[in-house]
């Protein structure tokens, strides 16, 4: 049963060869940087950021490490490949990019696995990548994450924070400003501060949110699903289109999912 | 255009009680129209003679359903006729078969006995009995002239609906079914792909197994979705055209598109991906046999920083068996490939740094090829081809950015059509 089996197989196409992978470590200095672009082929992003005032155990730099993950025809060529690409951190001014340099002999032959990304939570971040998971906790300037296909979460932004991602939940927690946008997945948000913007927009997926608070709020959700809003002046179960506008309305709320349920509801239950 | 035959039995009709073996299980009929002259011989589907019919007058022989083959006195095909059950069908046969006009005397045939008016038409074979008189009056089955391009045009909007034109409604359903089953198949391997595997850090994705397996499914089914699809198109003209099939032998030229595909293993999370492989050949056919020309001509395009591959190759092969519509070869050729991609893209914020130079790549496949092919039309064949190759120098480039390293020894199945000349 075996001969017949890895006959056909091989009939049907096969590629033989071997892996290799080389570690990658690397510390720049980010004094005089306010922003920090991030831009990496598919690749997981962990970024924690720890507290600029405390510089004793919070350097100005950005620290990282990963692996380069290799494919070749020889135990030699799948080291060599492995060690061939590089990152890059180049600076403009305020402005600093990190992003890789792959060779075009070894394109399609090596892989990015990021570990943790090290910085001062003052710094604005801007972190794009193709297929990988994105997470950054503890950062009080603006987060922008870009990612065609990948979770993200977010804790702090307090800044402001812009979220793309092609498919993928996203999960926040923040006191800032919030544009979400996720073609295909869930969103889920808490407002931890004071009431701020929100804005909201998934394709497919459900939304749930966590208002700051409801007493000076507009309020628009539009959805096909079922919308529920639970807050203490808010109590609502429709479809459709919902709008509300409490006080001024100075922050406003716009959530819209065409296929999926919206859920409002208030940190403070009332 | 169909219409309708009084078949009357009378001067036109052999003596059927002359023939002691007829029998009366047979259930269809082939008709000779009396404007041919020569004689024939009707095979069946195991190469047995069937029956010998001198021309020259209507010739009716009655046989069970199946596939026919009337060959000429000298054993050389002409038509393939399929019959079914209660059908009779007019045996036409190529125009230097007509008996001679004053305006238009016809070609006389080699080899093939005279039949004059005045000779008896003789038929041997199974004979049923005449029909009842009410039974008489049945539908003619002629191949209608707009069928040869509607069938194919149809079949290729419609899997199978070519075949049903035809008359073989049971040969459509089951090409229609059999390409939507493949698609629906296809389509379903495809989507079980996980669109997010590898964005998780320390998450092994599905096992390496399963992946091979799926991958090597998708590329199993795509193929057969393909040759399914275009020999459907290809079989609705042969039967609507109703002839036998002839391999060129003697082409100068031909002309194959190919699709090659390997399973590859790749960096990180997916651990394996399917390498396909789109190109051109133009063969010439330099003496009897053997093959050789421009082959594995593509363009293809990489993901990051405008890459560009241009490949194109030379092969040679030598076609060691030909046996009615199945040609065996076998040979080896040598793929190149030229990559260009631009250098990393200047400091967004600092447009006036100038761009890296453009980098360049050059890569160099030998392989050696088994190809099989099945006849579908006189000119057109698809075929199977399995071959091992390995990148030498540097990496091979497929589309959309995925490489194979060199030195990887690389099993690929090739689905190909070729066009001969």
């Amino acid at each position: 049963m075996r001969r017949p089996l890895s006959t056909v197989l091989l009939l049907a196409g096969c590629a033989l060869g071997y892996r290799g992978e080389a570690e990658l470590l690397g510390e720049h200095d980010l004094r005089d940087t306010t922003e920090l672009r991030v831009e990496l082929p598919d690749t997981p992003l962990s970024v924690e950021a720890c507290a600029a005032d405390l510089p004793e155990t919070c350097p100005a730099t950005l620290s990282y490490d990963g692996v380069w993950l290799s494919v070749a025809g020889s135990r030699a060529d799948a080291r060599e490949q492995a060690a061939a690409p590089v990152l890059r951190f180049e600076r403009s001014e305020g402005f600093a990019i990190l992003r890789a340099e792959v060779p075009l002999s070894v394109q399609g032959l090596v892989d990015l696995e990021m570990g943790e990304l090290r910085l001062p939570d003052d710094r604005h971040l801007d972190l794009r990548t193709g297929v990988g998971d994105v997470s950054v906790r503890g950062t009080e300037a603006s987060v922008v994450v870009d990612v065609e296909v990948g979770d993200v979460l977010i804790r702090g932004a307090d800044a402001g924070l812009a979220v793309r991602t092609g498919q993928g939940d996203i999960d926040v927690r923040t006191p800032g400003h919030a544009e979400l946008r996720t073609s295909s997945g869930n969103v889920e948000v808490v407002q931890t501060g004071d009431a701020r913007d929100l804005l909201v927009h998934t394709e497919q997926g459900t939304i749930v949110v966590t208002l700051a608070s409801d007493a000076d709020v507009d309020l628009q959700i539009d959805t096909r699903g079922r919308i529920t809003v639970r807050t203490p002046a808010i109590t609502t179960i429709t479809s459709g289109h919902f709008e509300r506008v409490n006080g001024s309305g100075s922050a406003r709320v716009r959530l819209v999912s065409p296929r999926g349920d919206i859920e409002v509801r208030s940190v403070d239950p009332g | 255009m169909a219409g309708a035959l009084l078949l009357a039995p009378g001067a036109d009709e052999p003596d059927r009680s002359a023939d002691a073996s007829v029998e009366a299980q047979a259930s269809g009929r082939l008709v000779f129209p009396p404007d041919y002259r020569g004689s024939v011989v009707v095979e069946d589907e195991a190469g047995r003679s069937v029956a010998e019919v001198a021309l020259g007058q209507r010739i009716a022989v009655d046989l069970p359903p199946g596939r026919y083959l009337v060959r000429d006195a000298e054993g050389e095909a002409i038509e393939t006729i399929e019959l079914e059950s209660d059908q009779v069908r007019s045996v036409e046969l190529p125009s230097d078969w007509r008996e001679p006009t004053a305006e238009a005397p016809a070609r006389p045939r080699e080899g093939v006995a005279s039949s004059s008016s005045s000779e008896p038409a003789v038929a041997t074979g199974r004979l049923g009995p005449a029909p009842p008189e009410a039974e008489q009056e049945v539908e003619l089955v002629r191949r209608r002239r707009w069928t040869r391009w509607g069938a194919p045009l149809l079949s290729a909007i419609i899997p199978g609906s070519g075949q049903a034109i035809n008359g073989q409604p049971g040969r459509g359903l089951a090409v229609f079914t059999g390409t939507v089953g493949l698609v629906l198949g296809t389509v379903a391997v495809a989507a079980a792909r996980d669109p997010a595997e590898g964005a998780t850090a320390g998450d092994p994705g599905r096992s390496g197994a399963q992946e091979v397996v799926r991958l090597t499914g998708l590329a199993g089914l795509s193929a057969a979705v393909g040759l399914l699809y275009l020999g459907q198109i290809l079989d609705a003209h042969a039967q609507a055209v109703g002839r036998p099939i002839t391999p060129m032998r003697g082409h100068a030229l031909s002309l194959e598109v190919s699709r090659f595909a390997t399973v590859g293993f790749s960096p990180g999370e997916p651990a394996y991906d399917l390498y396909p492989d789109w190109s051109l050949a133009i063969m010439g056919q330099v003496v009897p046999r053997v093959t050789v020309g421009l082959s594995d001509a593509s363009i293809k395009l990489g993901s990051a920083r405008g890459t560009v591959t241009v490949q194109a190759g030379a092969r040679a092969a030598y076609r060691f068996f030909e046996r009615r519509r199945v040609w065996l070869s076998a040979g080896g050729g040598c793929l190149l490939q030229g990559t260009r991609a631009n250098g990393p893209a200047p400091l967004a914020d600092d447009p006036e740094t100038a761009a890296a130079e453009v980098d360049r790549a050059f890569s160099v496949v030998p392989y050696a090829h088994f190809d099989a092919r099945l006849f579908l039309l006189d000119r057109w064949s698809l075929g199977l081809v399995p071959r091992v190759s390995v990148p030498l120098s540097s990496a091979r480039r497929f589309g959309g950015g995925r490489a194979l390293p060199r030195y990887a020894t690389t099993f690929e199945l090739g689905a190909v059509m070729g066009v001969y000349f």
